[in-house]
C-alpha cells in the first residue's frame, strides 16, 4: 500500500470518528479527523446514563426521608411525613422568597445617579437605595436558605449517628425535636438560626 | 472541567481538576479537543523556528532541501515532521501503554491512557514554548556568525543536533506530569502510595516513546523534505 493510500484510509477513519463526535455534540469534533486515535478510546467507552442533577431542596428532604425510613423504632407520636412536609414547605418558601426578590431586582434597573439629569437626581438616588436594599435582602434570603439546608443536612447526619450509635431514645428525642421544630417557613427559619 | 478555567492553569496548577475531566469519557472527549491545539501549537511553533534557523544558517542537516531551501517550506516541513513523529509515536504506543499500566497494577481504561498521553504532550509543548525564545536567541546569534570551519560545526551542533534534542528535554516535563497523574490514580485506587507501579509504567512508556518519536520525525523529515522543491 502506498503512503497516499494509507493516508486516505486513515483520514476515512477520522471522518467516521469526527461524524460520531459531531452527533454527540462534542465541541471540536474537527480535531478528530487527523487525530482520531486519541478520541476513539473515549468514544467507544460505555457512557453512563447521566442522571439529571437534583435540586438541593428535594435532595436534602429525600436524604432526611431515607435516614428516617432506615431508622427502626420510630416513636408513634411523631408523624414523619408531617415533619418532612413541613421541612420541605419551609425550604420551598425560603426559595420562593429569594426568587421573588431576584425577579424584582431584574425588573428594576435603577438610573445611575451620576448619569441622571439634575432634575431626576433625587429620584435616581432613591431608586439606587431601593435597589441596594433589595440586593441586601436577596443575599440575606439566600444565606437563610443556605443555613436552613445545612441545618436539615446536619439533622440527617444526627439521625444517622443516633441510629448507628444504637440509642433509640436519642433517635426518638431527635425526631421529636425535628417534628416540633419544622412546621412551616417560620420554623425552618428558627431551625436555620440554631 | 470548568470551561472558563484556562487550560494552562489546569495543566500547571490544578492537575487534579484535569484528572476529573479526563476520568469521564464524555468529558475526556471535549478535554482532548482543548488539549490538542496546545500540544500541536507548541510543536508547530518550535518546528517553524527550527526550520527557519536551519535554512538561515545553511546547516548541513538532512535532507538538503530543508537546510538550503525556501524558509517557509522548511518551517512547514519541520513543524509537520515534529507533529507527525510525536503524535505518531504517542498513538502507536497507546496499546503498549495500556498493557504496561496493566502490568504495573494500575487499573485504568484505554480512554484515560489516551487522555494522559495527551496531557503529557500538552505539558511538554508548554515547556517547549517556554524554551523556544532561548533556542531562537541562540540560533539567531549563530546565524549572524560567518559560516566557516569550526563555526559551521558549532551551528550544526546547536541548531541541528541540540535543536532536535530540545523537544525531548521538554518532554521530561510531560513524563513527570504522567508519573504524577498515574501516582494519583493509583493512590485513589489502592488508597496508599505505591511508587514503583507508576515509575515502571512511565519508564517503559518513555523508553518506547523516545525510541519511536525521533525515528518517526526523521523519517517524515526525509519524506517531506524530498518532496520539497530544491
Amino acid at each position: 500500500m502506498r503512503p497516499i493510500e494509507l493516508l486516505l484510509v486513515y483520514l476515512l477513519f477520522g471522518l467516521g470518528v469526527a461524524a460520531a463526535l459531531r452527533q454527540r455534540q462534542i465541541p471540536g469534533a474537527g480535531w478528530a479527523l487527523p487525530f482520531w486515535p486519541l478520541y476513539l478510546p473515549a468514544l467507544l467507552s460505555p457512557v453512563a446514563a447521566a442522571e439529571p442533577p437534583q435540586a438541593p431542596i428535594p435532595r436534602a428532604v429525600q436524604e432526611l426521608r431515607a435516614a428516617l425510613e432506615g431508622t427502626p423504632g420510630l416513636p408513634a407520636t411523631l408523624s414523619v411525613e408531617a415533619a418532612l412536609s413541613a421541612v420541605e414547605r419551609g425550604l420551598l418558601g425560603l426559595e420562593r422568597r429569594s426568587q421573588q426578590i431576584a425577579a424584582a431586582l431584574a425588573a428594576t434597573a435603577p438610573l445611575s445617579p451620576q448619569e441622571a439629569p439634575p432634575e431626576l437626581q433625587a429620584l435616581a438616588e432613591a431608586q439606587a437605595q431601593s435597589h441596594a436594599r433589595l440586593r441586601a435582602l436577596q443575599s440575606e434570603a439566600d444565606a437563610e436558605l443556605h443555613r436552613a439546608l445545612l441545618a436539615v443536612r446536619e439533622l440527617t447526619g444526627r439521625v444517622l449517628v443516633a441510629r448507628f450509635s444504637g440509642g433509640p431514645d436519642a433517635v426518638a428525642a431527635d425526631l421529636a425535636a425535628l417534628g416540633a421544630a419544622v412546621d412551616g417557613v417560620a420554623e425552618v427559619r428558627d431551625l436555620a438560626r440554631r | 472541567m470548568n470551561p472558563q478555567r484556562p487550560l494552562i492553569d489546569l495543566l500547571l496548577r490544578s492537575p487534579e481538576a484535569l484528572d476529573a475531566a479526563l476520568e469521564q469519557p464524555q468529558a475526556a472527549l471535549s478535554t482532548t479537543s482543548r488539549l490538542l491545539p496546545l500540544a500541536l501549537g507548541g510543536l508547530l511553533a518550535y518546528g517553524a523556528v527550527q526550520g527557519l534557523l536551519l535554512t538561515e544558517s545553511r546547516t548541513a542537516m538532512w535532507p538538503t532541501p530543508v537546510a538550503g531551501g525556501i524558509p517557509l517550506y522548511s518551517m512547514g516541513v519541520v513543524g509537520l515532521a515534529y507533529v507527525g513523529g510525536f503524535f505518531g509515536a504517542q498513538v502507536a504506543g497507546l496499546p503498549s501503554a495500556w498493557f504496561y499500566a496493566a502490568l504495573a497494577g494500575v487499573r485504568v481504561p484505554a480512554a484515560r491512557i489516551a487522555g494522559e498521553a495527551l496531557r503529557a504532550q500538552a505539558t511538554s509543548a508548554l515547556v517547549l514554548l517556554g524554551l523556544l525564545p532561548i533556542y531562537l536567541a541562540a540560533g539567531l546569534g549563530l546565524t549572524a556568525i560567518e559560516h566557516s570551519g569550526g563555526m559551521a560545526a558549532l551551528k550544526t551542533l546547536v541548531i541541528g543536533l541540540f535543536g532536535f534534542t530540545l523537544p525531548f528535554v521538554a518532554g521530561l516535563a510531560g513524563v513527570i506530569a504522567l508519573y504524577r497523574a498515574f501516582g494519583r490514580i493509583l493512590r485513589a485506587q489502592a488508597g496508599e502510595e505505591r511508587a514503583a507501579g507508576p515509575l515502571r509504567l512511565v519508564l517503559a512508556w518513555s523508553v518506547l516513546f523516545t525510541a519511536m518519536a525521533p525515528v518517526g520525525t526523521a523519517r517524515l523529515l526525509s519524506l517531506l523534505g524530498d518532496a520539497l522543491p530544491a
